[in-house]
């Protein structure tokens, strides 16, 4: 799990200062393994890691240019990835790979693009 | 002081307060006093004193990382362990989500609920903040879940933090209550014990109690209950607290899977995937909190079809009636009287009625927003 947490880190990473390139992306969330609130709610193992990453152009910000931007360096990189139809001012992209999910967030009101990552679903947690 | 100031000043009192009990922990590591229980909390709090990060803009026009510390409203280091946190700016928010935990839970497990406030407040957008609401003992096994006292405790407890919260936040914020499984029951006696919200959300509900059988007997209008229950999502199924709100004529119920998605959409199957990202599930759950409630796709499906989606073969009335059936060995459960699958498929098409002509949003059907 370690690596696969390493693997959405760096990708997350990658795919923000290749859509930004003239800002360095923040890590803005990565506690480490969640457990996926197997059978109940709080019950069972950390299996999950979930990653937030931000970056933005604040001086001329555009989310829909964004968002296509994402998915297209996404799909360089070996990632399936889907713009979603804007939703009231909600750009966004769907993209997996490998058990993988990343969601990237823009909005019509903010200056942020948000790519949030999800390490595989039920694997065992490494030592 | 200002309020602004109040807030910072609180939020420091309980950073000290748990620096102050990672010290206590760290000396007992240290003279080999601890136990297996105090090396689990000291790493916990541990990683609740360690400072988060965020973005700003610079003068020069440059995103930069800046750090502080968590922001706990309330803590509890000792024991099971309690806390309230804010993920974001309270009192400049538009859109406030109280995100209340189900069993299973306790300081050492806060972590997967603050994360999963933290995919709440992108799913919701700018303006969000969301206040992760552990301040109640949740139970730590089946028998304990079974008995409604805790909710009932914890309910209180939540119907006065409602009620500060509104000093907290500004006028004009909207507040939406979020629960999940066991918590569900916790806003549900919250809000029969006088807390207010704009809107309540409940996923995974176990129902709230015996006798509450529509919206109408909790919620006090103009505020909308939102519900979702995905296929398969057994505690839902069981109705151990009461009938499944899912099944309520007057409650929104939110579709949790994408209908018109292809086969690489997010599925939300079980009790334990209502907060995927990219899922349904919790873009609904994101609408809601923003108040982009036309936006909301709704479903109808009755627990003989779900179930009969996932394994081919309909479980979901049986594991109600063995659920009913075993429910009556424990104090405080009820039997699950109704609704019957009948009234649960004519419940389901009044709540698409009720959707329609929701006065806060016309709700979608099956379909959903164009993609």
């Amino acid at each position: 799990m370690t690596d696969d947490r390493e693997f959405l880190r760096d990708e997350l990473i990658a795919v923000a200062a290749a859509v930004v390139p003239d800002q360095r992306p923040v890590v803005t969330h990565d506690p480490g393994p969640v457990n996926p609130a197997a059978l109940f709610d709080g019950r069972g193992p950390a299996t999950v890691c979930r990653i937030t990453v931000e970056t933005g152009n604040p001086s001329a910000p555009d989310p829909a240019a964004a968002v296509h931007a994402a998915a297209e360096v996404l799909r360089a990189r070996g990632w399936t990835a889907e713009v979603a139809a804007e939703e009231n001012g909600h750009h966004r992209v769907v993209a997996s790979r490998n058990g993988f999910d990343v969601a990237v967030h823009a909005w019509s009101t903010d200056w942020r693009i948000t790519f949030i990552g999800e390490t595989p679903i039920g694997k065992t947690p490494s030592a | 002081m200002t309020e602004a100031d109040q807030l910072a000043e609180r939020y420091r009192a309980n950073h000290a307060r748990l620096v102050a009990a990672h010290d206590r922990l760290q000396v007992a590591v240290d003279a080999g006093t601890a136990t297996d229980d105090d090396r689990r909390r000291l790493a916990t709090i541990g990683e609740l004193i360690a400072p988060v990060s965020s973005t700003e803009v610079d003068a020069e026009g440059n995103v930069v990382e800046v750090q502080r510390y968590r922001q706990f409203l309330k803590v509890d280091p000792e024991g099971q362990g309690r806390a309230v946190e804010v993920l974001g700016n309270l009192p400049d928010a538009n859109n406030i989500a109280v995100l209340v935990p189900g069993m299973g839970n306790s300081l050492d497990t806060f972590r997967g609920q603050s994360d999963r406030g933290d995919l709440i407040r992108q799913e919701s957008g700018p303006g969000t903040a969301v206040v992760v609401w552990l301040d109640y003992d949740s139970p730590q096994g089946l028998v304990a879940a079974a008995s409604k006292d805790a909710a009932i405790d914890g309910g209180a407890r939540l119907a006065d933090f409602l009620t500060e919260l509104d000093d907290l936040k500004s006028p004009a914020a909207s507040t939406t209550l979020v629960g999940h499984s066991y918590g569900t029951d916790v806003v549900g006696q919250a809000l029969l014990q006088g807390g207010r919200a704009n809107r309540v959300v409940m996923t995974g509900s176990p129902g709230i109690t015996k006798y509450i059988d529509e919206a109408a007997d909790f919620v006090q209008p103009p505020t909308r209950l939102y519900v979702e229950r995905a296929p398969g999502d057994y505690v839902s199924y069981t109705q151990w607290h009461g009938p499944d709100p899912a099944t309520f004529p007057d409650a929104i119920r939110m579709a949790t899977n994408d209908p018109l998605a292809n086969d690489e959409a997010v599925s939300v199957h079980w009790h334990n995937e209502y907060y995927r990202p990219n899922s349904e599930a919790l873009r609904n759950i994101g609408r809601v909190v923003r108040g982009d409630l036309a936006a909301i796709t709704t479903t109808d499906t009755s627990r003989s079809a779900e179930t009969k989606l996932i394994l081919g073969t309909s479980w979901g009335d049986s594991l109600a009636a063995v659920a009913g059936t075993a429910s009556k060995v424990y104090d405080g459960v009820v039997s699950p009287g109704k609704p019957s699958p009948e009234s649960a498929r004519a419940a389901s098409a009044r709540t698409s009625a009720a959707a329609a002509r929701t006065t806060d949003g016309a709700a979608r059907r099956p379909g959903g927003p164009a993609r």
